[in-house]
């Protein structure tokens, strides 16, 4: 894997969530998936989740609450409240392309990515949180980090560096 | 995949499909590329590894093929290969090659997406040889991307359709060089695996 220029960064797999105060969040390669992205500035606290599917199955158990936009919010605020964040919180969020951009999709069979933005964008609504920042869609996949050092997200495609996509 | 095991017999009869349908495949490849070609399966796995993307690079980039299948049992099915192997199919069936995944032109994707198309029907051919079920190829998809992107979009896919995923790590080689790596992902449905292990004789799907 090529190394991730400035330190060692907590890599958050498919269905993942993790939380941190000082070292820097990485989804990596997100495809249809989307990275959520919130952080608390007055604690200093930052949580990411790797969003697979737009909502949990029903009466299945759910081993990885960060892999579905409906358990995904209340479990990562959960997470960075344990790290001592509050009520304010800034989000952003990243990811839910069409990589599949040649060919036809009569059938609309590989629209994961976009029901994943819709359900993001309907369970931020419902906790009554706006994101800062977007950038979703499209047919290229997205690696999403946050440094908390600099309180900058960026976003990096295979066709160009990292582009800025919020500073909270 | 959650829920996904099979047993052993069910195992072996999926490795015998993947077996049957790579068979079909590299002799369709010969003719396309009028060489023959020849095919390992140096591995079969049960589903698609939640590691698999550790394989690659960051940005590393690479082809993906989709075709979604339906009839008497629905799925479908995918082939991921490194970007140069992309490159290469191009350069044999074209003349022209592509530098980087910015620059494909509708030509050379076609080129992929007929390949897909050979690949995957000869695989549903297999399955419909072996079991006399009516199995139909819609139109295939392609993606050239962070082969990690594309990786997530197909697991994020079959685990939005509940489908079984299998995976087989192959490689074709053709007698003049050309050779073509990659990863083939049988996703049916839970339905469309099971309809197809009744026809078998190998019980209700796990």
């Amino acid at each position: 894997m090529s190394a991730v220029a400035s330190g060692p960064d907590l890599l958050v797999g498919m269905g993942e969530s993790k939380v941190s105060k000082t070292q820097p969040l990485s989804a990596l390669g997100l495809g249809s998936c989307i990275g959520l992205l919130a952080y608390c500035p007055l604690s200093g606290v930052a949580g990411m989740a790797h969003i697979m599917l737009p909502e949990a199955f029903p009466n299945q158990p759910i081993p990885l609450p960060g892999k579905f936009a409906d358990t995904a919010l209340p479990h990562l605020l959960a997470e960075m409240r344990k790290l001592g964040a509050g009520q304010m919180l800034r989000v952003a969020y990243a990811g839910g392309a069409q990589v599949f951009q040649f060919g036809s999709d009569a059938g609309g069979r590989m629209n994961v990515g976009e029901r994943n933005a819709e359900a993001v964008a309907m369970h931020l609504s419902k906790a009554r949180m706006r994101a800062l920042a977007k950038d979703t869609g499209g047919s290229l996949g997205r690696t999403l980090r946050f440094d908390p050092a600099t309180r900058e997200a960026t976003v990096r495609t295979v066709r160009g560096p990292a582009a800025l996509l919020v500073k909270f | 995949m959650e829920g996904s095991a099979f047993t052993e017999l069910q195992q072996s009869a999926l490795a015998e499909i993947a077996n049957i349908g790579l068979g079909h495949a590299s002799t369709s490849l010969s003719e396309m590329f009028a060489s023959p070609f020849h095919m390992e399966i140096p591995r079969v796995v049960q589903t698609i590894a939640s590691d698999a993307a550790a394989d690659w690079g960051e940005m590393e980039e690479a082809v993906a093929v989709l075709v979604p299948f339906e009839g008497d049992a629905d799925g479908m099915l995918s082939f991921l290969m490194p970007f140069a192997c992309g490159q290469n199919l191009c350069a044999a069936l074209v003349g022209t090659s592509p530098a980087s995944s910015a620059e494909f032109s509708e030509l050379e994707a076609s080129v992929l997406l007929e390949f897909g198309n050979i690949l995957n029907s000869s695989f549903l051919r297999a399955i419909s040889d072996l079991t006399g079920l009516s199995l139909l190829a819609t139109p295939p998809m392609v993606g050239i991307d962070q082969a990690r992107s594309l990786l997530a979009s197909v697991t994020a896919q079959a685990e939005f359709n509940q489908t079984a995923a299998l995976t087989v790590e192959t490689a074709l080689v053709a007698d003049d060089g050309l050779s073509l790596r990659g990863s083939f992902y049988c996703m049916p449905s839970r339905a469309g695996l099971s309809t197809i292990f009744d026809r078998l004789g190998l019980g209700a799907a796990a």
